[in-house]
């Protein structure tokens, strides 16, 4: 007798704890703010180290098959038509940034190319084997 | 509960952990990032907390790295493991403890700080402080794979029968 007594306690004590714990399945507002939380600091993160690491390019710098045919200081502007062996690519700086306005290669991926002014950034137009590169 | 049942669930759990462990070990993603993982034998450790406690959760989760280390791995995989277990456990034994977050949170912050403990570890061992630079990839990978486990995990917390923990 007190036995079953004490298994139907046992029982009920189960039951409240699951509901209890049931409860806890459903998202609280913690959550949310910790998961934004750290999203939000590994985004400032990301900006931080990309500020740290890349850095304004003072000149950039145009080789043609491996040799440097130009350099031109970002803070000039200039819109320089560049003959190669296998046509011509007008090279351009503005407002601190150099481009690729023009060419007459094939796939013009050079000329779509967004400019470019930090350090390291390249363009390449690989037909006409020419490459611009940002440079300190 | 008797104490001979609870050592029976408690072994049985530590056994899923290392199977688990192992099951991702064969997923032939190599990670973007030293230090990144799903975190499997997350949702055991997660389970053996919500179920039993944080004692019993912090027994079952070194036993796993130990033996897991002792099975499959080298001193240098037991140092990063450890480092990711005991931060990402610890963070989430108090974070449960504030009652502010669900299981789900407590997963997310596990899988977080054990992507950054390994780290961590990482910059000790190779003495290269450039490894910060993976900081917020693997924060934000530890915060999806800790949803996911999380999720897993309420899953069965709910489902389990309630004789266990």
């Amino acid at each position: 007798m007190s036995k079953t007594k004490e298994e139907k306690m046992r029982n009920k004590a189960k039951e409240s704890r699951q509901e209890q714990e049931g409860r806890q399945h459903k998202m609280k507002p913690g959550d949310w703010i910790l998961i934004g939380g750290i999203l939000l600091g590994a985004g400032l993160l990301l900006l931080l180290i990309r500020g740290f690491f890349m850095s304004e390019g003072t000149k950039a710098v145009v080789t043609l098959d491996g040799t440097v045919v130009m350099e031109q200081d970002l803070e000039e502007d200039c819109s320089i038509s560049i003959q190669t062996q296998e046509g011509y690519n007008i090279f351009q700086v503005q407002d601190g940034r150099a481009s690729i306005a023009e060419a007459d290669c094939r796939d013009q991926i050079c000329v779509e190319h967004t400019a470019i002014s930090q350090k390291g950034e390249t363009i390449v137009c690989l037909p006409h084997k020419l490459v611009v590169e940002i440079c300190d | 509960m008797e104490l001979a049942k609870k050592v029976a669930y408690l072994g049985m759990f530590t056994a899923l952990a290392l199977v688990l462990g192992w099951l991702e070990s064969l997923i032939p993603i190599y990670p973007l990032v030293p230090g990144m993982k799903i975190g499997l034998a997350n949702v055991v450790t997660l389970l053996v907390l919500y179920r039993f406690g944080w004692k019993e959760a912090g027994c079952v989760n070194l036993l796993r790295v130990g033996l897991s280390g002792i099975l499959f791995g080298n001193l240098s995989l037991v140092l990063y493991s450890l480092a990711g277990a005991v931060l990402s456990l610890v963070s989430m034994i108090l974070l449960k403890k504030t009652d502010r977050f669900s299981l789900t949170g407590v997963s997310v912050a596990g899988g977080v700080m054990h992507n950054l403990g390994q780290l961590l570890m990482a910059v000790i061992l190779m003495e290269n402080g450039m490894i910060a630079y993976y900081v917020p990839v693997l924060l934000i990978a530890g915060t999806i794979s800790g949803v996911l486990i999380g999720m897993a995990g309420a899953f069965l917390h709910r489902h389990l029968p309630t004789e266990i923990g």
